[in-house]
């Protein structure tokens, strides 16, 4: 098999170097046999240099087969990644515009090397593209100036002024600062005094010098004469055409400076002038959370203990807020308070005219107060002022609807006026408010005493059903007969 | 150049309102952390307040006076008041603690930072022969958040 | 045909700019929630230190005002000879039941315990579980001259609980 490889080689070599195309070459005939009868799966991922490469891939598919395009995209992107030989260019100089344009063109969008290697590799081999193309070249990515110059060849003579007039028209649309410069630049170029011969990039030189796989020893040898006199003229070339082309372009100290600075910082211009908006927002966003930090410190820090005392430490405020009910507690509230308790006490002895004087004296200071006014009609009740009972009331109902018992006192009051309607009125809103037993006994009892017998009985029984633990009874007010009998 | 899905101005706008929604969010947990805050000074105000009625059963009817609002601070408070001398682990009268910054500097700090006083509202009902009443309303004030705060306490103390 | 080498630059579907920026989004909006969270962290964890401390002085005053509240007579702390206030970290009293019954405070272990001393010979018998946990302090004051009113004085965690029992049998 070994011996099959080395025939391969020997045969390849001697195809290179023969003229013509390659087909037409005499030792293709051969060659095809070879791989064909021989090779049919070897070095498929063992070739000694991309040239031999493509030669097998030419060898074995035929023109425009998928298979063919994507083998030799393969190979050519991975023939980017180092310093290009000669005998490599003058492989891809055999291969049809078709293959290159599907294979080597993208490669020209690439950011890293294989990009510069891709567009040294065109102009190199005189591939000429579409005018419309090179905004889109030009805007895909940072372009070093050796690349633009390489980019030039790229433009048929004929087209220049096409070109720079697409490109003019693009710079107009452009809101891209970085990408109109580009245009200019390269319009420039264009119009500029050329370079005779395509500037291997810099990156190249540097790879060269390095990392670069070279190609087998056996290649080396038999092609010495040219590729090492081609890469040493290009890079000496180089340096010196692209500092005489454009004024432009700082002088840097190493080819490691020049590729990383200027994209670097054009890469952040472009960042800051596509994104004005979004920094915009960004800044927002900042001081939003600068804002949500000082509130939620303050949050935080108004609820932290401080030994400091309040600044009105020891000074009488204008009110407080009851702790429980959240009401608004002055002065006067307490004072119509101490009234009203002073009044209760009083209560406790039944002592109604005294404590009338203190409800009173509570209802001067805050007329509003509920039970000062209940408390005042339950006085006024025993002591026989049915009107200011009602009255007194009747203002406490007005304030507090719900108020237990205001009604059955009115109702009392009423009933002592011997106002039966008014009585029965309240003794039902009473009733209402709650199902009290001990009210509705004492309703019943009243209607039975005012002749309503059948509702009488009506509402003791309904509510002997709801309370059947007690016992509600009808008693019969006696009349003034039995008053007089009870006498004597 | 044509971007497929949402723009970058979208999310970050998208974002900005999410953070906006963060500030109420953080002021109702807030509250709720208030109210927490709230209900310890309600508590130590309700347990001042119950140590003053227990005071008033022991102590001679006549003792039992007005005390007018500001009212008197539990801390540095005047001797022979409710809250002075508040401690005695030592056997004489010389051990006494008092709530000060040097005694008790925790306690006393709590308590000046809400200004925590207790005022007596007394309303006395005689109805001879030596009955009395006496209607005390106990009043525990402090401030909190800039509120002057109030918690009331009413009980009733017979002369005999 | 050369837009559709431009597409190709497409491919990834964002861009360094786009990642940039959106990281740069992403660490402000983690800015800003991991120092809410982190607040909110130290602000809910005193919350809840304030909420147990209450929880814990109420309902270990409740059990000591309750058996306190119906003692025969209390043993210790009694006013001293002088008529100034007594406090002790503990108070032992004669129970309803006519048990001697004691309640103190462990500085080193931070508890309130309770135990039942025999009226003859015999050793104290302490309850197996404390009254209460984590109390920083704790005194019972012998207030007035009728030894009635034994006053209570707990700190947990900063909050403060008063309380005074008035013996209702004595």
């Amino acid at each position: 098999m070994q011996k099959t490889e080395q025939k391969f080689y020997e045969l390849a070599d001697s195809l290179l170097r023969e003229s013509g195309l390659l087909a037409n070459r005499p030792s293709w005939i051969n060659l095809r046999q070879l791989v064909h009868e021989f090779l049919p799966d070897l070095l498929d991922t063992d070739c000694r240099s991309h040239t031999y490469a493509i030669l097998l891939v030419l060898l074995r598919n035929p023109e425009k087969s998928p298979e063919r395009a994507k083998k030799l995209a393969a190979i050519i992107e991975s023939a980017c990644k180092s310093s290009p030989d000669e005998l490599f260019i003058d492989m891809l100089r055999q291969l049809a515009p078709d293959d290159l344009t599907s294979t080597l063109l993208p490669q020209i969008y690439c950011t890293d090397s294989r990009g510069s290697i891709a567009v040294y590799l065109a102009a190199k081999i005189g591939l000429h593209v579409e005018p419309d193309a090179f905004q889109y070249f030009l805007t895909a990515r940072t372009w070093q100036q050796t690349d633009l110059i390489n980019l030039a060849f790229l433009v048929r003579p004929s087209e220049q002024l096409k070109v720079s007039t697409i490109l003019e028209q693009a710079a107009a649309n452009e809101s891209s600062a970085i990408n109109r410069e580009i245009f200019t630049e390269f319009r420039h170029i264009l119009f500029g005094e050329p370079p005779q011969q395509p500037l291997l990039p810099d990156i190249a030189i540097a790879a060269s010098s390095g990392t670069v796989i070279t190609p087998a020893p056996t290649i080396n040898e038999d092609v010495s004469e040219d590729p090492p006199e081609v890469n040493t003229t290009a890079r000496k070339g180089s340096s010196h055409r692209a500092q005489a082309f454009s004024s432009r372009v700082a002088p840097t100290t190493d080819a490691k400076g020049k590729k990383d600075s200027p994209g670097f910082s054009a890469s952040i211009l472009k960042i800051i002038e596509t994104n004005q908006s979004a920094l915009l927002v960004l800044f927002v966003i900042t001081t939003i959370f600068l804002v949500a930090t000082g509130l939620s410190k303050w949050f935080v820090s108004d609820s932290a203990e401080s030994v400091t005392p309040p600044a009105n430490a020891g000074k009488l405020p204008s009110h407080w807020t009851d702790s429980a009910t959240r009401e608004k507690i002055t002065e006067r509230y307490l004072a119509a308070d101490k009234d009203y308790r002073m009044g209760e006490l009083y209560l406790t002895r039944d002592r109604f005219s005294e404590a009338l004087i203190l409800f009173e004296d509570a209802l001067s200071i805050r007329p509003d107060h509920t039970l000062a006014l209940y408390r005042a009609g339950y006085c006024r009740l025993h002591i026989k002022d049915y009107a200011g009972a009602r009255t007194a009331l009747e203002k406490a109902l007005k304030i507090d609807p719900t108020l237990r018992y205001a009604n059955l006192l009115l109702a009392r009051a009423a009933a002592a006026q011997l106002d039966n309607k008014g009585a029965e009125s309240h003794f039902n809103r009473e009733l209402e408010l709650a199902k009290d037993p001990v009210v509705a006994e004492e309703f019943a009892n009243f209607l039975h005493n005012t002749g309503k017998e059948v509702e009488a009985e009506s509402l003791i029984n309904k509510y002997q059903a709801l309370y059947p633990d007690r016992i509600l009874i009808l008693t019969r007010k006696p009349d003034k007969s039995e008053k007089e009998e009870q006498r004597q | 150049m044509k971007k497929s899905g949402m723009s970058l101005l979208e999310i970050v706008i998208s974002i900005s309102i999410a953070v906006v929604i963060f500030i109420p969010a953080m002021n109702m947990f807030s509250t709720t952390g208030q109210a927490v805050f709230k209900t310890r000074n309600f508590s130590f105000a309700n347990s001042a307040a119950r140590r003053i009625s227990q005071r008033l059963m022991a102590m001679p009817y006549e003792d039992i006076v007005e005390v007018p609002l500001p009212g008197i601070a539990l801390f540095d408070a005047p001797a022979e008041s409710f809250f002075a001398p508040f401690l005695n682990t030592s056997g004489t009268n010389s051990g006494a603690k008092n709530i000060t910054q040097a005694d008790m500097p925790e306690f006393y700090s709590y308590l000046v930072q809400h200004d925590f006083r207790y005022s007596l509202s007394v309303s006395n009902v005689s109805f001879g022969d030596g009955d009395e009443i006496k209607s005390v309303g106990i009043l525990i004030t402090w401030s909190e958040n800039n509120k002057n705060m109030m918690y009331r306490l009413y009980v009733y103390v017979p002369s005999l | 045909m050369y837009r559709h080498y431009k597409r190709k630059s497409d491919r990834f579907g964002v861009t360094l700019v786009e990642i940039i920026v959106a990281s740069a989004i992403l660490a402000f909006i983690g800015g800003i929630v991991g120092h809410w969270f982190f607040l909110q962290r130290e602000y809910q964890g005193r919350i809840f230190a304030i909420s147990d401390a209450q929880q814990t002085i109420r309902q270990a005053s409740w059990r000591m005002m309750q058996e306190l509240r119906t003692a025969r007579s209390v043993l210790f702390p009694r006013i001293n000879a002088d008529k100034s206030i007594r406090s002790d970290s503990k108070v032992v009293f004669k129970s309803f039941a006519g048990d001697v019954i004691c309640y103190y405070y462990l500085a080193s272990e931070k508890e309130i315990r309770r135990c039942k001393i025999p009226n003859g010979p015999g050793v104290p018998t302490a309850d197996s579980e404390p009254v209460a946990r984590n109390v920083d302090q704790l005194a019972f004051t012998a207030s007035d001259e009728g030894n009635r009113i034994i006053d209570i004085f707990m700190e947990v965690k900063g909050t403060f609980g008063l309380e005074s029992v008035y013996l209702i049998n004595e």
